[in-house]
């Protein structure tokens, strides 16, 4: 397969007040061709600003390094302001959280559709807005011609969602970033919109970059997870392996704590502790104060990212072998 | 063993009446609660899901004295709730507390954990200034916190730990219900373990019973006894967890449970997707509710409203298929 995206070393600082914040530590990620990756952590861990580094979509306060980023062998961190706007939206797209906010409340949703054309293609207005529509169609959408004509407040958050693909993926992207897309809908509806970009990836082969936080999405979707923990990926793997051997203690307690209808009503394994704020990060492994295999070598010492089979990565000394027992 | 009604709803119904745009328009209003009944037995957790505008939120508040229903009634230890006096109400939100959603907002950020942990207990005259300070120092150690948060504010506190302050304030009264409204769905899925565990330990010790409300059918499972599903302002099946769960009957349910992506099993492989959105609340279809999206929908699914009917033991459906 193709190697559509390398990112190694990728960091991540926020200037502040109260001095460099580190928000995102030596990740290093690939994404092939037709391939859905996902990156999961819980809030704060940094997943999005991965993710938005990678079209310089971070406020100004923040400092990005990185040893590389090649996308499609061009470099992105060296490219200039005009590439950029040609590169994001038409090569590399996204899809936010919140369709409710991130789209403009008074443009109408077709005009905001047919932007993306007329920024990105040379083609007239009229062609513009029949693709629109084309693509409206695609997604789902019923009622094209009318819905062209309507504005945000007139459609259901699943609609909204369904716009948003539709302006992600107008330009036939060959990266799409979804930051937690399903997020903000309802079960019935989330089903229904995981099963568009599905289809979608299929039809189009484009690769996606889909973030969350439930495991059963990332499940249901991903053939790569990558777990984040306060700005480390603690753990890299295709998804089944993941899933049925986690080795960091991390990922095997995520998965425990998710009720599980076969274990019937029996305590749920709870991460004793909370999660640490960036600024209180620990010097040593990330997770060192919510873990209980921790010992002094953790706690002092960086583990650093290994390969304990072929394609999943542990960033852990002592990466648990087989869980299950 | 006869188990013990503590809360019986009968034919409840809400509608919210929507302002007028013309003089001489017709009231119209949106109809969220339809025809809704169930039992909450003693010591039991009754769970409560369904899709964001469906009415579950609306029929907690209800039940916890939030908003007053249009019709209907609803009995607590076999005392009719609407028909209390002011100071017999006032008594009766003791034994009714509330656990809300957002962990952020529902407490005062200008005030103490302390102040906002006693003053359950000032609306109701109990206790010295030093009582108070004692009780409440012995539940926050309940809930695994120490002294020195008496003196904190809410924004010192992470939301996790706001949460049980919370699900502690709900406590202060020993109330007997306890409506928990998606007490967890604003919290990451590793702090969302604590706060379940904690709930089950708490109903274990104080023999509560508790009306959870989520979305999130995973968590229901595994917290409830009997589960209702509502959909539209309905209640369309009513049953004990596992027969819910190994045998959904209403087309509503069964494609319900299959759209959550499971981590655990791949049981639900095909999945019985439901197509379209959530018609208007305004305007409800005429006859079942799902029938603009229900795949196995039938002529005399459109126009005539299916009753709630028992098929099997505890096990009621809203549906034409099992007439």
């Amino acid at each position: 397969m193709n190697q559509l995206l390398d990112v190694k070393d990728l960091s991540i600082a926020f200037e502040t007040n109260e001095g460099l914040l580190k928000a995102v530590s030596n990740v290093s990620f690939q994404l092939h061709e037709n391939a859905i990756l996902g990156i999961v952590g819980e809030s704060g861990c940094g997943k999005s600003i991965t993710a938005m580094s990678l079209i310089n979509l971070l406020p100004s306060n923040a400092i990005v390094s990185s040893n590389q980023m090649l996308f499609n062998g061009m470099d992105l961190r060296s490219i200039d302001k005009n590439k950029l706007y040609e590169i994001r939206g038409k090569d590399i797209a996204i899809i936010f959280q919140e369709p409710m906010t991130s789209l403009n409340p008074l443009m109408k949703v077709g005009q905001q559709i047919t932007e993306m054309i007329r920024l990105h293609e040379n083609s007239t207005l009229k062609e513009a807005k029949q693709k629109t529509q084309w693509m409206m169609k695609k997604v789902g959408l019923s009622n094209v011609k009318k819905l062209y004509h309507s504005y945000t407040h007139e459609l259901s958050g699943g609609m909204l969602q369904r716009v948003m693909i539709a302006m992600a993926m107008i330009c036939q992207p060959k990266i799409l970033i979804a930051d937690e897309p399903t997020t903000a809908l309802d079960v019935t509806i989330q089903a229904q919109i995981l099963e568009l970009m599905k289809q979608l990836n299929k039809e189009n082969h484009t690769s996606i970059i889909f973030i969350s936080h439930d495991l059963g999405v990332i499940k249901e979707m991903c053939t790569e997870v990558m777990v984040m923990y306060l700005g480390y990926c603690v753990e890299k793997a295709d998804t089944s392996v993941l899933l049925k051997h986690p080795a960091h203690p991390y990922t095997y307690g995520l998965l425990q704590s998710i009720p599980n209808p076969k274990k019937g009503k029996s305590r749920l394994y709870a991460i004793p502790g909370r999660i640490l704020k960036l600024s209180e990060r620990p010097k040593g492994c990330p997770f060192c104060t919510r873990c209980k295999r921790a010992t002094e070598k953790c706690r002092t010492q960086l583990p650093e990212l290994q390969e304990i089979s072929t394609n999943h990565f542990v960033r852990c000394f002592y990466p648990l072998d087989h869980p299950q027992n | 063993m006869e188990k013990e009604i503590l809360l019986e709803v009968k034919d409840l119904k809400k509608v919210f009446k929507t302002p007028k745009s013309k003089l001489f328009e017709k009231q119209s209003g949106v109809r969220a609660i339809h025809e809704v009944s169930f039992k909450i037995y003693k010591g039991e957790t009754f769970g409560l899901v369904g899709e964001s505008g469906c009415g579950k939120s609306t029929l907690g508040n209800i039940i916890g004295g939030l908003i007053p229903p249009s019709e209907g009634i609803i009995t607590f230890e076999n005392k009719s709730i609407s028909t209390l006096d002011k100071k017999e109400a006032k008594s009766l939100s003791r034994n009714i507390q509330m656990i809300f959603q957002d962990p952020y907002s529902c407490l005062n950020p200008r005030k103490k954990i302390g102040w906002i942990l006693e003053e359950p207990l000032r609306v109701h005259h109990i206790g010295t200034k030093k009582e108070l300070r004692r009780t409440v120092y012995e539940m926050l150690h309940e809930v695994g916190f120490d002294k020195s948060y008496y003196n904190r504010y809410p924004h010192e506190l992470s939301g996790g730990q706001r949460q049980r302050i919370g699900i502690v304030c709900s406590l202060m009264l020993h109330p007997k219900l306890i409506i928990a409204d998606e007490p967890v769905s604003a919290l990451d899925v590793s702090v969302q373990a604590t706060i379940l565990n904690l709930l089950k330990d708490l109903q274990e010790k104080y023999q509560l019973t508790y009306l959870f409300i989520s979305h999130d059918l995973n968590v229901v499972e595994y917290m409830s006894d009997r589960i209702g599903v509502m959909y539209l302002g309905q209640l369309v099946e009513l049953g004990r967890v596992e027969d819910l769960y190994n045998n959904p009957l209403h087309p509503y349910t069964r494609s319900l449970i299959s759209a959550v992506p499971n981590v655990y099993d791949d049981k639900y492989k095909n999945k019985t997707s439901l197509k379209g959105e959530v018609p208007n609340a305004m305007h409800p279809p005429a006859g079942c509710p799902l029938c603009t999206r229900c795949p196995e929908c039938m002529n005399q699914c459109k126009t005539i409203q299916p009753p709630l009917i028992e098929i099997e033991h505890e096990h009621y459906v809203r549906c034409h298929k099992y007439l």
